[in-house]
């Protein structure tokens, strides 16, 4: 993997990612903020457009739900956009993560040529800024799925497990994505262009139990998958998630992020020179 | 004592890895050590410093020389391709103009940003965030978007963070020269203060603030260090290298000393006032200097000079070949290198160009009042050239081939001082009226 290059020799562990983002945490908030501002500044209704996308959507399925669905009782019909929204929520910061990691470097170049910037730093900012809103809305959907079932699950309590290993996932994927797309520029227009099939790949809208069995365990591929069943399973159905998947996806998350880490630390310096 | 080197390099070198075609880009990347599809560009090579704690060092050289590379490589913004690098020590560096800041928000944000990613806490900020704005003096553009402000400010706020994350080694990258003269004045005051305590590692083309300034400079050429010492030596041949660049007839030469040809008449004075003749040279010898003399109005060599009275500077040079447009030209340096007064024959000879043929000789003249220069020991870098100011060949340069020494009749403070004496300086009180007393003539 490497030319003529000398650079950091040990392959970084599990551990080490995270250390480096609690060194870099205050960075790391700094800029996400900075980048928010940035973004919104200027606007009239500023840091409400964070959420307002997925909220007018979420509004706009209950409200077509009622009316076109031939639900008998109130709680139906708020439960199908319940259950949208469990997979929405996580497509949405997959899909804006998955397009931004292969031009992260590249939209940085000053800051990482001319400052003394930790450049593993950028995957947590990019990680933090588009998992905001999804915080927000996993909020809104727990006090949803209370009013929908009348009280809360049990099983509430591993929603920050599974969101944690959902971030641990992401941030694994965007380190790999950022190197690769630095060397190999058509990566980002192969994302693009592969996104609406990623789209029906991801059962949003419907359940893999809907599926036929012969493609089922495909689906399964899509670590998504995995992360919307079991928020759906806590929220819509209220029952505890399958273990083994928690166990496998949990495990997955660990090596996703520790080979990405260690991926991008050992190439890093090679990517920054071809930048 | 060893712990003194902050930084120390060993056969440092950085080579960029040039792709001709995307494809290439992607093969190496899936192919790595099994295969080359790249041209090396070694930005720097075998760099072998020690710099030590409380040093001040300049680095020039020319665009593309290898410099920001240097840096980069120092601060660890890019990994060394090969060789070693050790740094003790907490490094804040400026390499780019605007370089971590956010255009969209405010000073205020952005100066929360950069310091954090200089390694200081929200508390750390907190206290300092005053006399950081007081430094940058920002005054009211400290809540408006950065893209609002001038290059000028931006290089200010830059500054006023960097100075203030308590480093103990500063790099600063060719961004003093965008703050006005004032902010400049500021910067410099800091960067004395700052030398009694840090290092400092300064890149910049102005060379008379790099002599100004630092205690050594490394001049940088294609990637090595071609010179590193004294400011005044490695500036001279930084200069010197320059010429050679622009010469095109192949006859540049350097040398010191070096016995003057046999034709000149050398006037037998006393040794004060004459030829150094150990003095550093360059040219293309197109003309070759025969003689200095340094001379007060009775032609008596001057080594020690009061300020106010009548000298005489007299460049006599023999012509190696045809000259259409000959210029002689003086620059007086002080013991750090900076440029205090500086004229040639260029301005009085425009209208009237004279021609001077192979083999005759020709003498510059510059008659003028000594100014009053501070106590110290100066020198006199003579030259003749052929051209116009702007585009010329220098045929002999002598650096130092004069030293004088200056001793003023009253302490001055400062480059040198006007007229003395000052009668007209007064102290007036609300009171008194200014009158205005015209100067009486001594």
């Amino acid at each position: 993997m490497l030319g003529a290059q000398t650079m950091d020799k040990k392959f970084p562990g599990f551990f080490a990612g995270l250390a480096s983002a609690w060194r870099h945490r205050e960075l790391v908030v700094r800029l996400t903020m900075g980048e928010l501002f940035s973004a919104y500044r200027g606007s009239l209704f500023g840091w409400f457009w964070l959420v307002a996308g997925p909220l007018g959507l979420l509004a706009f399925y209950s409200v077509s739900t009622a009316s076109f669905a031939p639900s008998t009782n109130k709680s139906d019909y708020l439960a199908y956009p319940l259950f949208i929204f469990c997979g929405l929520i996580y497509f949405q910061t997959f899909s804006e993560l998955l397009l931004r990691a292969p031009s992260m470097l590249a939209g940085h170049v000053q800051m990482l040529k001319k400052t003394m910037f930790p450049t593993e730093a950028l995957a947590w900012i990019a990680l933090v800024r588009s998992s905001i809103s999804t915080l927000i809305l996993l909020g809104i959907l727990v006090s949803f799925s209370i009013v929908v079932r009348g009280h809360p699950a049990p099983a509430i309590v591993l929603l920050p497990i599974i969101f944690g290993s959902f971030c641990l996932t992401m941030l694994g994927m965007v380190w790999v994505l950022s190197i690769i797309g630095v060397f190999v520029r058509d990566l980002s227009y192969f994302i693009a262009s592969i996104m609406p099939a990623l789209l029906l790949a991801t059962p949003l809208f419907y359940s893999p139990a809907d599926v036929s069995e012969g493609i089922r365990p495909l689906l399964y591929l899509n670590p998504l998958t995995f992360y919307i069943e079991a928020t759906r399973d806590i929220l819509v159905r209220g029952d505890f998630p399958s273990w083994p998947n928690l166990a496998g996806a949990l495990t997955l998350a660990v090596i996703t992020f520790r080979l990405g880490y260690g991926f991008f630390i050992y190439t890093r310096h090679r990517a920054v020179d071809a930048l | 004592m060893r712990s003194d080197v902050v930084i120390r390099t060993r056969g440092l070198g950085k080579a960029f890895e040039l792709y001709q075609r995307p494809l290439d880009r992607a093969k190496q990347f899936l192919l790595g050590k099994r295969g080359k599809y790249f041209e090396e560009f070694w930005a720097v090579r075998n760099v072998n410093l020690e710099i030590r704690r409380g040093e001040s060092i300049g680095i020039i050289g020319r665009n593309g020389a290898g410099k920001s590379t240097l840096l980069q490589l120092i601060c660890g913004i890019v990994a060394p391709t090969t060789g070693t690098l050790t740094v003790q020590g907490k490094i804040a560096t400026m390499l780019g103009l605007g370089a971590g800041f956010s255009p969209e928000l405010s000073g205020r944000e952005n100066i929360y940003i950069a310091a954090t990613a200089l390694g200081l806490s929200s508390a750390e900020i907190r206290k300092r965030f005053d006399a950081i704005i007081d430094f940058a003096g920002l005054g009211s553009f400290l809540e408006q978007p950065l893209r609002h402000y001038s290059s000028g400010m931006q290089a200010r706020l830059a500054f006023a963070i960097c100075v203030h994350v308590d480093a103990d080694i500063l790099v600063i990258d060719e961004v003093l020269s965008v703050g006005d003269a004032a902010f400049g004045a500021k910067c410099m005051q800091f960067i004395r203060n700052f030398q009694t305590r840090g290092t400092i590692l300064l890149v910049s083309h102005d060379l008379p603030a790099v002599a100004n300034v630092c205690d050594r400079a490394i001049f940088v050429d294609q990637g090595s260090i071609r010179a590193d010492g004294s400011p005044a030596d490695v500036i001279h041949e930084y200069v010197s290298s320059t010429y050679a660049s622009i010469d095109t007839g192949g006859t540049f030469q350097t040398g010191i000393g070096g016995e003057p040809p046999d034709v000149g008449a050398t006037v037998d004075v006393p040794s004060g006032g004459q030829l150094n003749p150990s003095a550093h040279w360059f040219g293309t010898r197109g003309a070759t200097i025969v003689d200095v003399a340094f001379t007060d109005s009775n032609h008596r060599p001057l080594t020690l000079v009061r300020g106010g009275e009548q000298v005489l500077l007299r460049i006599s040079a023999q012509a190696e070949c045809d000259l259409a447009l000959p210029i002689a030209g003086f620059i007086v340096h002080d013991r750090m290198g900076q440029e205090v007064f500086v004229s040639n024959t260029f301005l009085s000879h425009a209208g009237d160009p004279i021609r001077i043929s192979a083999g005759s000789t020709f003498v510059g003249e510059f008659g003028f009042e000594m100014p009053r220069l501070k106590a110290g020991q100066y020198s006199l870098c003579v030259s003749v050239a052929e051209g116009t100011q702007d585009h010329h060949i220098q045929h002999h340069w002598i650096n130092s081939a004069i030293l004088f020494e200056a001793a003023p009749t009253e302490p001055i403070f400062g480059v040198f001082t006007i007229r003395t004496p000052l009668n007209r300086i007064r102290l007036l009180g609300n009171s008194q009226a200014p009158q205005s007393a015209p100067a009486r003539q001594e």
